[in-house]
């Protein structure tokens, strides 16, 4: 990969794609949720059960990418920081183009969608977009790359469904869609930037080389792995646990015993 | 397209991308205000719909 220029900071391809993708190799296996899909073929929306509960999740995973991007940084003391591939960086160009890319994407889902849980899911695909340049890219057009993040991820996910394939939580259309586009994005835009060493300059063809590689490593492993798991009747859940609810057939606890109805003991004081 | 301001790193100062092209730097810049101000505009006439909707719905 360093041979053809590959220049991904932000892993877009090498977290984003691998594990979009894997996760598609895995859901060809694993199949949809019940109730899911119509004898029609049409798809039912399975609302989450909790949506404050997933916003603060999403807003905790984008509080965490600044931490794990500003950490993709190679801190040298006393001398200048350099990033992955041994150019010279900063840290303030991946907290900025961060926070644009973010506000972009929440921005660009939002006003696509108005539904909060795409709303943030939009400010994580912002991110992807933006990741594999976050040292290079001229701050607004963090934020442009940003919103488109944010505008493909339901038309993305809304394919997918359409095909049949169940992605409860847009993980493929999020990570493996935007990835893509983050991985691109640099091979159009932020193309002809000299690496270290031998290694040749940033460029369309070394990013395509890269994504393709990326691409592969994720949804051979997810498939085949799943595939194995599903011939040895081990990758999905019976039916009657589905509709029971992994939870409460797991789980010896209730979570919340009054909104249930549950009978609890009813404490007296001593006599 | 090659975007990058810089053809080595020794010496280099702005190497964002377009740091070498004003023209380029201030259309994307506009288009970020744009959207940025389109938004709330957006919002605005949003909300504004979705009240009279629900005010016609009393």
């Amino acid at each position: 990969m360093k041979d053809w220029g590959y220049h991904d900071v932000g892993c877009a391809g090498l977290i984003h794609v691998v594990a979009g993708f894997f996760a598609l190799g895995v859901l060809l296996n694993l199949g949809p949720r019940i109730g899911k899909y119509n004898a029609d073929g049409t798809a039912n929306e399975l609302l989450p059960h909790n949506v404050p509960m997933v916003l603060i999740g999403l807003m905790l995973i984008i509080v965490g990418f600044f931490g794990f991007l500003g950490a993709c940084l190679i801190f040298n003391p006393g001398a200048q920081w350099t990033n992955i591939y041994g150019q010279p960086a900063t840290l303030s160009s991946y907290a900025f183009n961060t926070l644009m890319c973010f506000s972009g994407g929440i921005i660009g889902a939002w006003a696509t969608t108005r539904d909060p849980f795409w709303m943030m899911s939009g400010a994580l695909a912002g991110i992807f977009v933006a990741a594999a340049g976050l040292d290079v890219w001229y701050p607004p057009l963090a934020f442009l790359l940003g919103i488109l993040g944010g505008v493909i991820i339901k038309p993305g996910n809304d394919f997918l469904v359409r095909r049949g394939i169940d992605d409860s939580v847009g993980a493929v259309s999020v990570h493996g869609f935007s990835g893509i586009l983050g991985v691109m994005a640099v091979g159009v835009l932020a193309a002809g930037y000299p690496n270290v060493g031998d290694a040749p300059p940033t460029s369309f063809i070394g990013q395509f080389v890269g994504l393709c590689v990326m691409l592969l490593c994720g949804f051979v492993p997810g498939y085949f792995g799943s595939l194995a798991l599903k011939s040895l009747g081990m990758l999905r859940v019976p039916d009657r646990e589905q509709l029971i609810g992994l939870d409460a057939s797991e789980i010896p606890s209730q979570a919340y015993p009054e909104a249930t109805g549950s009978k609890s003991v009813t404490l007296q004081p001593a006599e | 397209m090659d975007t990058s301001p810089i053809t080595t790193w020794d010496g280099a100062a702005a190497y964002f991308t377009f740091a070498d092209r004003p023209v380029v730097m201030y259309c994307i810049l506009a288009a970020a205000v744009v959207a940025t101000f389109g938004t709330i505009v957006m919002a605005a006439l949003h909300e504004n719909e979705i009240y009279k909707k629900a005010d016609g719905k009393k």
